[in-house]
């Protein structure tokens, strides 16, 4: 019990850590939002023009004010508008939430698979057939990167072979498709994460042991090595989570998918404090999320090794 | 560590390549000649020209130097900070070690990229900037994962014996558990490389704060990318210089891949 | 519990995790409006909402709201709203207003409707304000109204076409506006279908129009190529020489942009005018033209085809630039470098990152000027807003349309009056400003083109604050239905009242 309230307080620390972090990092940036405002219509940035747009979207007052009153706004569910848009900062995020999550899980997730089912392919034969494929794959996907291979494959796929449509009503195939590419890049990471586990477990006395008693590496992998490659696939994909949220511009872009990290990029670059903020505090909720549910399955892998 | 013929085939090829690319010869790589443009390979232009009659091999050349300069700085960054403060952090369990994790944590919250493009907005987007910020990102990482297999390495019952026989700590670390850590550190290492390259090309083509006259193989995959379909050697040269990076690196750090081999 | 057992959970899990964000994403994809038939148009940006005090530029881009005055391909203001409009006194106008226009709910747009929309611009956005003051409109009676400004202007017309200026209404929580569209469905900077206003004329001739927003040119191709689309604009000159090298059909348009490099004259090496001439004369503007593969040789401070532009033919002629430079006292060295003093000739030249033309260009120059001896560190900035004297730029590369609402003095007396809001680089000239008073009075049309074309004599020829890139203009790809489809004035009006009726007027 105390061990969780721990978990909790560290989080909640956390949570307040990210909101400073996230009220200050976008105000350290060089250049003003008002500034890009008032580009954006052409307008002079004079002294009047810029106490005006200032007052409308609060910036006048001190940051200490400015932050206590962002603060208290965001935990009633009042996430602020957009500076440059008006838009409704916290309905945009999850409007476009959807579209982030379902390309970026999903294609990590299928990474994950894919690179186990891959990296034991390879370890159990030396030299052999899935070994190569796991390197090609791997140096492949250190090589083209996505925004030349979303291309490739929207070309041939639309373009050439008029199989899908990308750019019509439905996002679902471009989503589809950028999370095969998403798991295509993951993999070849974590596919070298698994090889290196497996091939620690199967260097181990007991397996030897067990091979020489008749029974094949694959059963004798598959059982005892299971839990020791799957706690270091899941530790090294944790961390990938983050990247769900806002991590997928150039496939965004690419696919035309309203995505999160479209909208980002978009703030970022003017400079729109509001979206910045809400967006880091999202994804540290998020990222909170992800660890309960991660760091639980760690642990119940941990416990069942040790029942082994 | 030993290689097979074939592994020092391609290594030296690769090598070879960056090599040849490094002492090419060359002038302004913001020489620009609308009268050249696109051509293919001749005597003058050994690799072509692109769409404003710039010599690829000059940015080619510029890119290559702007490339490994990012690597460098990444690197080294990368390395520094995450491998000393996740061992650190993973074999001493007190109040500042736990901060350490908790800090990393942090920095691993926010996606790469968009950390990179905040805080190249702040430093300007150079080779040194975006490799530092690249390789700070990927800091959060090696720690974490680092202090966790270290636990993991210190709850070994001989670790244990060896603590009790009075071995020092340092002595421990650097002889046992380091060992054991090697090869992941260097795995991990090898595969981040061709990682901080693409992220590198990605930041480029959202953009902020960039010398668009520089060249980078990631500029250059970037501006190219349109001219995927009509002059694909555009976009394949870059590609290949990052394969041959990615290449060399794997073949030498990926334990991992040795062992299969 | 065995290991097969936790692998069979741990596939329940990413399966439920799949099920769960599938069924998350389904609520979006329902959302799509069906777009069949009309056409789809690719381009950078798309409205976030349909607020007048928010969306007025991109709402009237999109064919949906209207300013009160517009321009017409030729650059003239025209209102469909006012018939005639008079200056009282020095604060007074008098507007006759014209018959029988309508708003997309059937309401007609009477006095008393136009200077309620009015007033609540006035009121709401202060942004309007800028350059009278504050205006208040009374309704005389069905045609007829009073303005009464704050300060004296000339310039009504202008005014009444700045970007603030939309006519609307509102009933309940939706606007309602006059333009040849309205809005069916919008998905917030993602997408808009747009069906005809059946009040505005020749509403039967025309059909649904669908705008998406696409940040990237490869993927705008890629959908256009698979005629997805039947227009894409703006695009770069890259993709334009692509596609026509395709088969497809494109078209160049006049920008109203205009490019040009502000120079920063009181600090640096460009304070010495010798050097500004030796620029002005080094800089090989026929490469900006194959560069940006259209466009035209600027001649003046504004588009070629308005009145009020300047006739300064600018020469190329690198001889005598070595040769000014030399004067100067700034030699080549041992490495081809203009040198003076031991020290070499550097500059720095700042641009704007998100006008890809512009990036494209500072390429171009930086290559150009180092053809005349002089290294140029080029970076291009998110904002060049703030940028003053004292920023450490030589050279700003900018771009801006120049007369967005038909007339001279509005740009004139922002960057070249003596401390004018836009005049970064501190740029003065008495002369000048007194020729720009003298264009804040004059009334006729003709003293107003000729007290331009003055200040930009002095500017272009004498003083250089200013060094003319090129009269730019911009690309669009379109499918053979829509191949005589005109757009004009840069991105002002995308969608106008012209798209689709060509080829059902015959």
């Amino acid at each position: 019990m105390t061990n969780l309230g721990k978990i909790f307080l560290r989080w909640l620390g956390l949570f307040w850590a990210v909101s400073v972090v996230a009220f200050l990092l976008p105000r350290l940036m060089p250049d003003y939002p008002v500034h890009y405002y008032l580009q954006q219509y052409q307008l002079p940035v004079t002294p009047e023009n810029i106490q005006i747009v200032e007052e409308q979207w609060g910036l006048n007052r001190s940051l200490f004010v400015q932050y206590g009153h962002w603060l208290g706004r965001f935990i009633q569910g009042d996430w602020g508008r957009a500076y440059m848009t008006g838009l409704d900062v916290r309905t945009e995020l999850f409007r476009r939430l959807p579209y982030s999550l379902l390309m970026a899980c999903g294609g990590l997730l299928l990474g994950g698979l894919w690179a186990y089912v891959l990296g034991f392919l390879a370890v159990l034969q030396e030299n052999g057939f899935w070994g190569k494929v796991s390197r090609v794959h791997t140096l492949l996907a250190s090589t083209f990167p996505s925004l030349i291979s979303g291309v490739l494959l929207i070309y041939l796929l639309s373009n050439r072979w008029k199989l899908l449509s990308f750019y019509g009503e439905h996002k679902l195939p471009g989503i589809l498709i950028s999370s095969l590419l998403i798991a295509f890049y993951q993999s070849g990471h974590l596919t070298r994460i698994v090889i290196r586990h497996l091939e620690e477990v199967k260097a181990q006395a007991y397996i030897q042991t067990m091979q020489t008693r008749g029974f094949s590496l694959k059963t004798v992998l598959w059982k005892y090595g299971y839990h020791y490659t799957m706690y270091g696939l899941l530790s090294a994909m944790l961390p990938q989570f983050s990247w769900v949220i806002g991590g997928t511009s150039i496939l965004e872009y690419t696919f035309a998918i309203p995505g999160i990290s479209a909208f980002l990029i978009d703030s970022i670059s003017h400079r729109d404090y509001v979206v910045i903020q809400g967006y880091l505090m999202l994804t540290i909720a998020w990222m909170f999320g992800m660890h309960v549910i991660v760091e639980g399955l760690l642990v119940s892998l941990q416990q069942e090794e040790a029942a082994l | 560590m030993t290689l097979t013929t074939k592994e020092r085939i391609a290594v030296g090829l690769s090598v070879l390549f960056i090599v040849f690319l490094l002492f090419a010869p060359g002038n302004s790589p913001r020489q620009v000649d609308m009268l050249a443009t696109l051509r293919a390979p001749s005597a003058e232009h050994w690799l072509g020209t692109d769409h404003l009659g710039r010599d690829l091999l000059t940015l080619m050349k510029h890119g290559c130097i702007r490339t490994l300069l990012m690597l460098f700085s990444a690197s080294v960054t990368g390395l520094i900070i995450g491998v000393s403060l996740g061992l650190l952090a993973g074999y001493f369990d007190c109040w500042w070690s736990r901060g350490l994790v908790f800090m990393a944590e942090i920095v691993l919250t926010i996606p790469t990229f968009i950390l990179a493009l905040i805080i190249t907005a702040l430093l300007g987007l150079t080779p040194v900037s975006a490799g530092f910020v690249l390789g700070f990102s990927s800091s959060g990482h090696y720690i974490v994962q680092i202090s966790q297999l270290v636990k993991e390495v210190k709850e070994r019952p001989y670790i244990e014996l060896l603590h009790k026989t009075g071995i020092s700590h340092r002595r421990i670390i650097f002889r046992h558990v380091w060992v054991n850590i090697l090869p992941v550190i260097l795995t991990s290492f090898g595969n981040q490389v061709s990682n901080y390259v693409l992220d590198y090309a990605g930041l480029t083509f959202i953009g902020l704060g960039t010398d668009p006259t520089q060249a980078d193989w990631g500029t250059m995959l970037y501006q190219y990318r349109l001219y995927l379909f009509d002059a694909p050697w555009l976009v394949i040269l870059p590609c290949l210089g990052i394969f041959c990076i990615a290449l060399v690196f794997h073949i030498l750090f990926d334990r991992s891949y040795q062992s299969l081999a | 519990m065995n290991s097969r057992n936790l692998t069979k959970q741990w596939t329940m899990a990413f399966i439920a995790c799949v099920l769960l964000l599938a069924s998350l994403a389904i609520a979006p994809l329902r959302y799509v409006a069906a777009s069949e038939g009309g056409y789809v148009i690719g381009t950078g940006r798309v409205v976030p909402n349909t607020d007048p005090m928010q969306s007025s530029w991109l709402l009237t881009s999109h064919g949906v709201s209207e300013y009160v005055y517009q321009q017409d391909a030729e650059g003239n203001l025209y209102s469909r709203f006012i018939k005639t409009l008079e200056k009282v006194d020095s604060n007074t106008w008098q507007a006759e207003l014209n018959e029988g226009v309508f708003f997309a709910d059937g309401s007609e747009v009477d006095a008393e409707a136009l200077a309620a929309s009015m007033n609540e611009i006035q009121e709401k956005n202060e942004l309007a304000q800028a350059t009278a003051g504050r205006l208040i409109f009374t309704a005389d009676d069905s045609y007829q109204m009073t303005i009464a400004t704050e300060r004296e202007t000339n310039v009504m017309m202008s005014i009444l076409g700045e970007w603030t200026n939309v006519v609307f209404k509102q009933a309940g929580d939706e606007y309602i506006y006059t333009g040849p569209y309205q809005v069916e469905s919008l998905r917030p900077q993602e997408e808009i279908v747009l069906t005809p206003n059946t009040y505005y004329p020749e509403a039967n001739q025309r059909q649904q129009v669908t705008l998406k927003a696409f940040q990237d040119e490869t993927a705008m191709r890629l959908a256009f190529e698979n005629d997805e689309l039947d227009m894409i604009y703006p695009i770069s000159p890259d993709l334009k020489e692509q596609l026509e090298a395709a088969g497809e059909v494109t078209k160049s348009i006049d920008a109203g942009y205009q490019y040009f490099m502000t120079v920063n004259m009181t600090q640096g090496p460009l304070a010495d005018s010798a050097l500004r001439e030796a620029l002005d004369l080094g800089l090989n503007r026929e490469e900006y033209l194959q560069a940006l593969k259209g466009g035209y040789e600027a001649t003046s401070l504004f588009a070629h085809y308005f009145d009020f532009n300047g006739d300064i033919a600018k020469r190329f002629d690198p001889e005598t630039a070595a040769k000014i430079l030399d004067d100067a006292g700034w030699t080549l060295n041992e490495d081809g470098l203009r040198e003076k003093d031991g020290e070499t000739l550097a500059l720095n030249l700042a641009t704007l990152s998100f006008r890809k033309d512009l990036v494209l260009l500072s390429t171009v120059i930086a290559s150009q000027l180092e053809g005349l001896g002089i290294t140029c560190q080029v970076e291009a900035l998110d904002n060049a807003e703030d940028l003053d004297a004292t920023s450490g730029y030589d050279l700003l590369l900018y771009s801006q349309h120049t007369a967005p609402t038909g007339e001279p003095s509005f740009f004139l007396n922002q960057f070249y009056r003596t401390n004018g809001p836009k005049n970064q680089f501190g740029y003065s000239n008495p002369e000048v400003d007194q020729l720009l008073d003298e264009l804040g009075a004059a009334k006729e049309s003709a003293e107003v083109n000729q007290l331009a074309k003055d200040i930009q004599e002095i500017i272009l020829a004498e003083d250089r604050p200013v060094l003319l890139v090129i009269d730019p203009q911009w690309h669009a790809a379109v499918s053979e239905e829509l191949a005589d489809y005109s757009i004009y004035c840069g991105d002002y009006y995308i969608v106008n009242d012209q798209l689709g009726l060509d080829t059902y007027g015959e």
